[in-house]
């Protein structure tokens, strides 16, 4: 006992650095595995209130800015009303061709007809949840964002964010009143896109140095993709919608060591100056994230 | 005695905020180069009175660092790095001891240790925490060259931050 004594007191501060060195490692390893948890993030009570509070100061001078792109969004949604369209040919129900085909420009304009027929076959299965952005970071290598909107909102983890030019990010753990997000620059971030108009899709990621800058994997290299093609999201995962603006193809080439081509994304969104988003709500995510883990399990 | 607990306290606080209210949303807005973080709250440690138990050094570090990881959403990274830099701390104290010992009393600051060796000291602390930093945010050593050039970047900033601050407010302890 006495040895063990002199020992601790001698050897003391060394065993609490590797102590408290081993749970820093711990919590690392660990808080990625568990994403449903609120406690040690951003959006845990003091730390959401603390970064609102002071964000309310900074949102003052951002305003202007702020208020310029969200009615530029406003323009491209009023140009899509239905009462924004003439209509040349008796209207077609062609829903299910709509959900099969997301991102066609054929399907597309078949499916303003049926909206603009109040086509009663038609189900909303997207809501948004407005919130603002209270704390966000772009320089880090794992970046995230604190939004203002939590559980009593209906916003839950894994729901989609997206913002007036685009893809935001998806989020993690929700508090009461607030909700940490993963920004899609983060290095556990993989969001399932598509190119406008060609149907091929893959899988966005980021691997850190340039926050504009992002990564299609997966995309076979027999598809034809050229530089300036339009990314959009796939709507796969039912996180986001189809067709919300990721980005444009900056770079593409074909790579025979892989048969995946390397393509390039240029971000469409600023995400150091989004403000306000939109947090993506699933009507059936429930139903959705059931299959999931039923398919997982297997 | 009393004082001093009160002048730590709200250092630790002032710290944690100027870090995640202002350093955090610190962008220097230049694409393609992504390698700089101003990390001012190790300056925290840093200033600890001789004094302090080493144990409770530690825990203080893992504390604040734990603290400022809530604001960031990296829980354990900045914990981490802060617990090396506060074992670090006794380290360096000791090798920079001068012959005649250090006071009872004394504070490693810049008043009481003299601008150039107070200069050396910060350096080398705030070094050990961003070499351990990086290394945990990116979990691999994958990437030598961008951890370097991060590493050199922001401690080559945040020492200028912390020279700064200490010319501005000069604390005695």
């Amino acid at each position: 006992m006495r040895n063990l004594l002199e020992f601790l007191t001698r050897f003391g501060t060394f065993f609490i650095f590797i102590l408290l060195e081993a749970l820093s490692f711990f919590l690392i390893v660990r808080f990625d595995d568990d994403k449903n948890r609120s406690f040690l993030s951003s959006a845990s009570a003091i730390a959401g209130y603390t970064l609102k509070q002071y964000d309310a100061i900074v949102d003052f001078f951002n305003a202007p800015r702020e208020m310029a792109l969200l009615q530029q969004e406003n323009k491209q949604l009023r140009e899509q009303l239905s009462s924004a369209y003439y209509s040349f040919s008796a209207p077609v129900d062609t829903v299910v061709e709509w959900v099969r085909r997301p991102d066609s420009v054929y399907s597309k304009a078949i499916r303003q007809d049926s909206l603009a027929l109040r086509d009663t076959s038609l189900r909303q299965v997207y809501t948004f949840i407005p919130a603002n952005i209270i704390s966000s970071t772009v320089t880090l290598r794992h970046n995230t964002l604190t939004i203002d909107k939590g559980s009593l909102q209906g916003v839950a983890p894994r729901m989609g964010v997206i913002g007036p030019t685009g893809v935001v990010g998806v989020v993690r753990s929700v508090s009461e009143h607030y909700a940490a997000v993963l920004s899609v620059l983060h290095a556990d971030v993989a969001i399932s896109a598509s190119i406008k108009g060609k149907g091929y899709f893959g899988s966005l990621v980021w691997r850190g140095s340039n926050p504009r800058l992002m990564y299609l994997d997966a995309v076979p290299n027999h598809s034809e993709i050229v530089k300036g093609d339009t990314v959009v999201t796939s709507g796969f995962s039912g996180v986001f919608p189809a067709g919300i603006l990721v980005g444009v193809v900056e770079y593409a080439k074909r790579n025979p060591s892989t048969n995946f081509q390397d393509i390039q994304v240029r971000l469409a969104a600023d995400l150091s100056k989004v403000g306000h988003v939109y947090v993506v709500q699933h009507q059936w995510r429930e139903e959705l994230n059931q299959l999931d883990k039923q398919v997982k399990s297997r | 005695m009393s004082g001093l607990v009160l002048i730590n306290g709200m250092r630790f606080l002032v710290l944690l905020l100027v870090q995640v209210l202002i350093f955090k949303r610190l962008n220097p807005g230049i694409e393609s180069f992504n390698y700089l973080q101003v990390l001012l709250y190790p300056l925290f440690i840093m200033l600890l009175p001789l004094r302090t138990p080493s144990s409770l050094v530690l825990l203080l570090s893992f504390v604040l660092g734990l603290s400022v990881d809530v604001f960031y959403d990296s829980p354990g990274v900045h914990a981490g790095a802060s617990v090396f830099t506060g074992f670090l701390r006794g380290i360096v104290l000791h090798q920079m001891e001068p012959r005649g010992g250090y006071s009872i009393n004394f504070s490693p600051t810049k008043a009481r240790m003299g601008a150039r060796r107070f200069a050396l000291y910060s350096g080398l602390l705030l070094t050990g925490h961003l070499i351990f930093y990086f290394s945990l945010e990116a979990f691999s050593f994958a990437q030598f060259g961008a951890l370097a050039l991060s590493v050199l970047v922001s401690a080559v900033v945040t020492w200028a931050f912390i020279q700064a601050v200490m010319l501005v407010f000069n604390p005695e302890t």
